[in-house]
């Protein structure tokens, strides 16, 4: 079943290298957990300018808050990926998310809990569906400007 | 009556979208708690069990439908409309006929015995559940649920629940 799944992500685009900047709105943690084929996470995703635009965002902080009450924030790069190691940071399910993109003065709040692991991309699959609330994004109003530069390519803090 | 359940079970969505209306009580003869205050309940199961890495899943023997959890209508999605009628319904039908015989039982003695059902020993970690403990007794889910076994829904603590505030923490 996970080679199945792991074959449902397609191959890496010929343009991007396996890395950090590698297969943007996917779920992660399919292959990034401590039994997958590639360094484990504990949370990752990417963040999207709007819900239906294909604009990565970078330098966006997600606030991670977890079920002891720990906060632990992290960094989206120039691709709108972030990841968290289990080095860095290990939640206690369920774990809340916030974003915030102090370029641009945007926040935003997950409205429900992560409940079962940090994977963002697991429910947040493509296009809004009867399964998915749609990718991660930092705003749903149109007036909201793109932003010029897509942020530093690093996953630090701005 | 297990061999039954899968293709009752497919037939839901089309029972809802006729207007039909099936509980236990009509099919088999068994108890099941009211589905008049159910959807207090399941509101408050949602932020919980039913979001979509949870029971807000098909492959799910307890399946969960919500306004952001999974959908009944393949026109719908997880982030915009609230949860409706039709959901409420697939959900009741759902967690009654998990475990059609045990819920009779706790449901006939009034709520008495309740980890009885899984469903309470896998929301308590009193049971193996890939979830983890999401209640513990006497906590406001617990009593939202419990309260509703016994008829006599607890609405302020599923209320509680439901509107559950995201945990407040100092910035680092």
């Amino acid at each position: 079943m996970l080679q199945e799944q792991l074959d449902a992500l397609g191959p890496e685009s010929a343009d991007v290298l396996p890395g950090p900047l590698h297969r943007p709105g996917q779920p992660c943690l399919r292959c990034h957990a401590p039994t997958g084929p590639a360094s484990p996470f504990t949370v990752a995703g990417t963040v999207f300018q709007k819900p239906e635009s294909d604009l990565r965002v970078g330098g966006v902080e997600v606030r991670l808050i977890d079920a002891a009450h720990r906060t632990h924030l992290a960094y989206t790069n120039c691709a709108g990926n972030f990841f968290v190691s289990p080095q860095e940071f290990e939640p206690v399910l369920p774990l809340w998310v916030s974003l915030n993109e102090p370029r641009q003065g945007l926040h935003s709040d997950m409205e429900s809990a992560m409940n079962k692991d940090g994977d963002c991309g697991a429910c947040h699959q493509g296009k809004k569906s009867p399964s998915s609330a749609g990718q991660v994004f930092l705003t749903e109003d149109p007036a909201v400007p793109d932003p010029a530069a897509s942020g530093p390519c690093g996953g630090s803090k701005p | 009556m297990t061999r039954t359940r899968p293709l009752f079970l497919a037939l839901v969505p089309a029972l809802v979208g006729l207007g039909c209306t099936v509980e236990n009580d009509g099919v088999a003869g068994l108890h099941t708690p009211a589905r008049a205050t159910f959807a207090q309940v399941a509101d408050a199961l949602q932020p919980s069990c039913g979001t979509l890495d949870c029971h807000g899943q098909r492959p799910r023997n307890l399946r969960l439908y919500g306004g952001r959890g999974m959908r009944l209508d393949p026109r719908g999605n997880s982030a915009d409309e609230p949860t409706t009628d039709a959901e409420y319904q697939a959900s009741f039908l759902s967690l009654t006929w998990l475990e059609p015989e045990a819920l009779d039982a706790v449901v006939a003695s009034g709520g008495q015995d309740p980890e009885r059902l899984s469903l309470v020993r896998k929301a308590r970690g009193s049971e193996r559940h890939k979830g983890g403990t999401q209640m513990q007794p006497g906590d406001a889910l617990d009593r939202c649920l419990l309260s509703w076994l016994t008829g006599a829904v607890d609405a302020d603590a599923c209320a509680r629940v439901a509107s559950a505030p995201r945990p407040y923490v100092d910035a680092p």
